[in-house]
């Protein structure tokens, strides 16, 4: 692949926290393509939720830039920033859905960075809105709970509320960070089929934390490890042998 | 300093002989009472209600996570007005816009906007940060995304909030009413004023009533809303 097939990239990303005294990243330089799958490994701390939180801004870079399809994130004021956002989904560890709320309420949310403020307030959605949400509430399997609130489905239900929600920002990018940690190595696998299904029926970049190592090599088409806030592995799953494995998670 | 001497309570019989005057209940005025308890009711709930009203807006002023660059004069403003008690805000309208239910229900109004303001502002920074951060991921825009991640989740302590805010209200209407408010209250004052105590001990059972319903349905309400 040519560069000009390039939809995200960081140029020597470094975030340095307040007070820290070392960097949580540390001069990152990764190019990524759409239909790329990749997972990122590393032990606690190593950088991996700062990383993530980066591509989609909710974490500004203090050094080096990042490019997303073709826009520099350097360029762009707090409103540019969610215009780029909008078109990026983020699943979390937590799901971090809106208690309260049905499921159906909380995938409408995600349609909220494309629509104006009235609409949202107003709950106004027209035909076409109500199709997509129907649409990927049933590609998440959750249609039986569609009016059920979220705070009374499982922890893997949840977190397929919480991909439904990114889904319906039609997104071209998916950033998850850690989405299985919580769950049964059973769901956890579940929801990693579904995301690698999602991924090649869309054509998205999906880049996603994860501490299990099997999960990354089994679904990923790309690892990135990362180290002390440094890339230290990047390459196909197969070339991660166990000397290496074993380099990453050493204390 | 409160004057406290225990001798005082030595003339017991008198007491008595006070509360044996409030015999037989004067059942005539029940009628015109209830009316004048109606008002007083909704004294405390247009006041209450309308001071949530206003504080809802004023709140997202008023937290650190959501407020723009007036939160330090925000909260100023509030802590202000939260001082004035609220009989002398009663005193300050009724000379304003004369006396009645009206200046009441004002001064209610004005210290509940603020009070509920910095309890619901306190609601919201104490709010779950996770939905707040997913609405910024979809690309909200942070009014929408603060409105729809913050007001779900603190939604029942507000309301529980607001009926706490009405029970006092009413004991606050009460109060207004003794110095020109109108309803109950004011009622209440002038028959004891004027020695009619059969027609006392009918304000006094309304005003008991009055109490012991809205406590009731406020703890109804705060346990559905849950
Ligand atoms: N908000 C913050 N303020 C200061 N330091 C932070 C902050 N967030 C993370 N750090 C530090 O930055 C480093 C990287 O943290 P990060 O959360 O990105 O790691 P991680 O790889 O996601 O770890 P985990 O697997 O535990 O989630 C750590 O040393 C952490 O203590
Ligand atoms: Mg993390």
């Amino acid at each position: 692949m040519s560069c000009n097939d390039a939809l995200l990239i960081v140029e020597n990303g470094c975030v340095r926290y307040q007070h820290a005294e070392s960097y949580a990243l540390n001069h990152v330089s990764l190019t990524f393509q759409r239909g790329e799958f990749v997972c990122i490994l590393g032990k606690t701390g190593a950088g991996k939720s700062t990383f993530i939180r980066t591509l989609n801004g909710l974490q500004a870079l203090t050094e080096g830039n990042i490019t997303y399809n073709g826009r520099s994130f350097q360029t762009l004021d707090r409103e540019g920033l969610r215009r780029q956002r909008k078109k990026m989904g983020m699943i979390f560890q937590h799901h971090q859905l809106i208690p309260r709320l049905t499921v159906l309420q909380n995938v409408y949310t995600g349609l909220f960075g494309s629509r104006s403020t009235i609409r949202n307030m107003a709950g106004l959605f027209d035909e076409s809105e109500k199709r997509l949400v129907r649409d990927v509430v049933e590609q998440v399997e959750l249609l039986p709970h569609l009016n059920k609130r979220v705070d009374l489905l499982s922890g893997g239900q949840r977190q397929r509320v919480g991909i439904a929600r990114a889904l319906a920002q039609s997104p071209d990018v998916f950033l998850g960070d850690e989405p299985v940690a919580s769950l049964d190595p059973g769901t956890a696998n579940r929801i990693f089929q579904l995301l690698r299904r999602l991924h090649e029926e869309r054509n998205l970049l999906t880049i996603i934390n994860v501490h299990d190592v099997k999960l990354a090599k089994r679904y990923a088409s790309r690892i990135v490890a990362l180290k002390e806030g440094r890339v230290v592995f990047d390459d196909r799953p197969e070339a991660l042998t166990g000397e290496i494995e074993d380099m990453l998670y050493e204390s | 300093m409160t004057e406290f001497d225990v001798r005082k309570f030595s003339q017991f019989n008198n007491m008595i002989d006070f509360l044996s005057n409030w015999f037989p209940f004067n059942t005539s005025v029940l009628p015109s009472m209830l009316k004048a308890s109606l008002v007083t009711l909704g004294m405390a709930f247009l006041g209450s209600f309308a001071g949530l009203l206003v504080a809802l807006p004023v709140s997202l002023l008023a937290a650190k996570n959501t407020a723009g660059p007036f939160y330090g004069a925000v909260r100023i403003g509030l802590s202000f007005v939260r001082s004035i008690p609220e009989i002398v805000l009663g005193l300050m309208f009724l000379t304003i816009v004369g006396p009645g239910p009206f200046a009441a229900t004002i001064a209610i109004i004005v210290h509940n906007a603020s009070v509920l303001s910095k309890l619901i502002a306190e609601l919201i920074e104490a709010a779950d940060k996770g939905p707040q951060e997913a609405m910024k991921a979809v690309g909200a825009r942070p009014l929408i995304g603060a409105l729809f991640s913050i007001f779900p989740q603190i939604w029942p302590n507000v309301l529980s909030h607001y009926f706490y805010r009405f029970e006092v209200a009413i004991r606050t209407s009460l109060m207004l009413g003794l110095v020109g408010g109108g309803g109950i209250g004011q009622q209440l004052f002038v028959h004891f004023k004027t020695f009619q105590y059969q027609t006392v001990a009918v304000d006094v059972m309304l005003i008991m009533i009055i109490v012991i319903v809205v406590d009731f349905l406020g703890s109804r309400v705060r346990q559905n809303v849950m």
